[in-house]
């Protein structure tokens, strides 16, 4: 027992401790979601200006070869960091990566949390459409009343759109492949979009095209994608440095990077072909590392989390456990008091409220504005107490299932009422519930998705990305499916196994 | 003689239910005392209230003229020398039938593996339990547990052996195993309380025999006289039932 709980502690110890992030001295860590082409993409294939990302093939693009230019100027190693769109900032803040480059458009909102340098690139807003439809004539946004038009979520491109008037503004995409799918299905009519993200897309699908508006009847928008720092640094070295080495990148070298850009962004939208199963095993084959590296996230949280939540079960379910007892004086019997409610308030507030929510509040609300924490640490805990508060109804349950002649027996030799539980209670408690502690880590295998919120990279986020890539959902999601099948039914026949070593008579075979 | 406990007007009452009206007893050295009654007259609740299992509402228990019901007494310790063998046993299911045996030497009396270990054997065979020494618990008969379950308590080297009806959880066919081994510790000068409904065994092993009855020992004699010529009515229609 003593073992196993130092076991315990010193892996959680071990994982949480190996998370502790920093930017190093010589390194330019860029952030970007490497899935918004041309400005950044993912591939499997190095190219001449690719950077290889931490686990998962090359990140590729506009934004990489500008950053690159930067990384030089500044004598530093480029590193380019994968993250959620919506987790950019985040990172930013907590030191996680030293700038943004993901081709995003300083706003009046952005500009209350990043410190933005000069633009890197300007470019006109257009509107993709399909080639044969009548809005392939179009000339002004006015065009586009009455019609469904999408645009990408937490983006400028998204807001202008209800500057067309009467339009059927659609709910917003998480990228631009999705978008594509809803206008090649006559979902949507147009999608809002910057000329290099346009050109890209329309060289990738020959039934599309895009639309440029005449002067004055386009949006009114300021389209240009600018370096985003860390607010407050504006008129630091850093970012004086930076700026000097945006400077020295003249126009002609922007528009030849953006050339290069828009014709080597990834066209796999054309290339996967055949039956359903086909294109399953051409996008396994094509993206395996990708998938491999949300297994990896997945099963350390899933792991971290489980063991981690036993540990705070534990403790939380024994001191749920405790009753009051009438030889207590005062000041015991009002600190059981307190901790038996404080314990119930969270357990409460744990099971009563989604993961992901709970992901959400704790990790903008506490965990990155107070700690600075990254989003992989953020989730460990967040997984970790979320679980706790389940394993601790499982150990109180099994606590109390414990026949009291055990305890009686175990005071009866003299033994403290800590000693009781530490050596015959509990043992028998975790003994008991093993196959619900066991369920729990099946459980958390699939719920780390819910993680992807925040911008942790597992399995489901990877999915995401990879289904956006392709633009072929159900066959990418069908993918996940077994790796999540796999994953859990090789958990399940662990815990059997284990399950019948432990327990061996506490089964019902022999009946 | 020496008396090692002295219980004093001891009172004890659940809500409503009022099962200890004020008890004495005094448990003398090397003494056998059972305590016999029909169900619920309360005489296990002065066993575990001797042990501190229930906290008695009034009254006084004495060990060495201590009061441990004092705030500042070490009921631990206390306990460590006064033994107690459940009528379910009660042996620790997560442990073996020798670690059962250690586990209270080694946490509660400190003492080294090697040390411990010796007494576990040397008890364990006295039981007659030597050769299940790696057994698991689990797997015992009820009167192999038993068994057990004193030599657990012998361990611990207990000035007080306390019996809480050590054969009533038993098939008929193992009360005498058990019994056997009481009669030896008795033999051997171990003080011990002995709450049971084996008459003969009372008879046979006691020194002092109490008749407890609504809350209150009602007699108390010598094992002989109790058996042969009990004074009170109550005391001859309970006896009446057992001995026809």
């Amino acid at each position: 027992m003593q073992k196993t709980i130092r076991m315990l502690v010193l892996v959680a110890l071990v994982f949480f401790s190996s998370l502790a992030i920093k930017a190093e001295e010589d390194e330019f860590v860029v952030g970007m979601e490497c899935n918004y082409a041309p400005y950044n993409w993912q591939s499997q294939t190095e190219t001449a200006y690719s950077v290889a990302l931490d686990g998962s093939g090359y990140c590729d693009g506009y934004d990489v070869r500008i950053a690159q230019d930067i990384a030089d100027s500044l004598n530093k190693k480029l590193v380019i960091k994968r993250i959620a769109w919506d987790g950019l900032q985040a990172a930013l803040d907590s030191g996680e990566i030293d700038a943004i480059i993901a081709g995003m458009t300083a706003n009046e909102d952005r500009e209350n949390g990043i410190d933005f340098t000069t633009p890197y690139y300007d470019t006109d807003m257009v509107m993709i459409v399909r080639k044969d439809d009548e809005l392939a004539d179009a000339t002004s946004i006015n065009d586009f009343s009455y019609k469904n038009v999408v645009g990408q979520i937490s983006t400028n491109y998204d807001t202008v759109i209800d500057q067309i008037p009467n339009v059927n503004h659609m709910t917003p995409r998480e990228s631009y492949p999705e978008m594509v799918i809803a206008l090649k299905s006559h979902e949507a009519d147009g999608i809002t979009a910057e000329v290099p993200v346009a050109e890209s897309i329309v060289s990738a699908n020959d039934d599309l095209t895009y639309v440029t508006f005449a002067e004055g009847q386009g949006f009114d928008i300021d389209n240009s994608v600018s370096i985003g720092l860390k607010e407050g640094s504006r008129g630091t070295e850093e970012f004086i440095a930076v700026q000097e080495a945006l400077d020295n990148i003249s126009q002609e070298t922007r528009l030849e990077y953006m050339t290069w850009a828009s014709e080597n962004a990834p066209s796999e939208t054309n290339e996967i072909d055949g039956s359903f199963i086909d294109k399953v095993i051409t996008i396994a084959k094509e993206y395996y590392p990708i998938f491999l590296y949300g297994v990896y996230t997945t099963l350390i949280l899933a792991i971290v989390g489980t063991l981690a939540g036993l540990l705070i079960g534990l403790l939380l379910g024994t001191l749920k456990a405790i009753s009051i007892d009438p030889q207590d004086n005062l000041f015991k019997r009002v600190l059981k008091k307190i901790l038996g409610l404080f314990v119930n308030f969270y357990v409460w507030v744990i099971r009563g409220t989604p993961m992901m929510v709970q992901a959400m509040f704790v990790y903008y609300g506490f965990l990155r504005p107070v700690l600075g924490w990254g989003v992989m640490s953020s989730g460990l805990l967040i997984i970790s107490f979320n679980t706790g508060a389940y394993m601790a109804e499982i150990i109180r349950s099994g606590i109390q299932s414990i026949d009291k002649g055990q305890l009686e027996a175990a005071r009866s030799l003299g033994m403290s009422y800590k000693s009781a539980m530490f050596h015959i209670i509990l043992p028998q408690a975790i003994r008991n519930s093993f196959p619900s502690i066991g369920n729990e880590f099946i459980v958390n295998i699939k719920d780390s998705s819910m993680l992807n919120v925040i911008g942790v990279i597992e399995l489901f986020f990877e999915t995401k990305s990879v289904a956006g890539s392709v633009s072929l959902t159900t066959e990418t999601y069908f993918i996940a499916a077994l790796i999540y099948l796999f994953l859990t039914t090789l958990a399940t026949w662990i815990l059997n196994y284990t399950e019948n070593k432990i327990n061996p008579n506490n089964n019902l075979k022999k009946v | 003689m020496e008396t090692i406990i002295k219980v004093e007007d001891l009172h004890k009452r659940y809500d409503d239910l009022e099962v200890l009206k004020g008890i004495d007893l005094a448990i003398h050295k090397k003494e056998v005392i059972s305590l016999i009654g029909s169900s619920g007259s309360g005489k296990s609740t002065l066993l575990r209230s001797i042990n501190l299992l229930e906290i008695p509402d009034k009254g006084r228990i004495y060990y060495h003229d201590k009061d441990i019901l004092d705030k500042s007494i070490d009921i631990d310790n206390y306990r460590s020398h006064v033994g107690m063998v459940f009528q379910n046993f009660n042996l620790f299911n997560n442990l073996n039938v020798i670690k059962n045996c250690l586990i209270g030497q080694i946490k509660v009396l400190h003492k080294d593996h090697k040390e411990a270990m010796d007494s576990a054997v040397y008890y364990l065979k006295k039981v007659g339990m030597g050769d299940f020494i790696n057994a698991d618990v689990n797997n015992l008969s009820g009167g192999q547990k038993q068994r057990v379950a004193i030599a657990r308590a012998l361990c611990m080297e207990p000035e007080v052996l306390l019996f809480d009806e050590p054969t009533s959880a038993l098939d008929p066919e193992m009360v005498d195993e058990v019994l056997q081994v009481i009669k030896q510790l008795a033999s051997d000068g171990l003080t011990m309380v002995i709450v049971t409904h084996e008459m003969a065994f009372a008879k046979d092993v006691s020194d002092t025999v109490c008749f407890v009855s609504d809350g209150k020992i009602l007699e108390k004699g010598s094992a002989q006289e109790f058996f042969e010529h009990p004074k009170e009515e109550r005391t001859k229609k309970f006896l009446s039932r057992f001995l026809k």
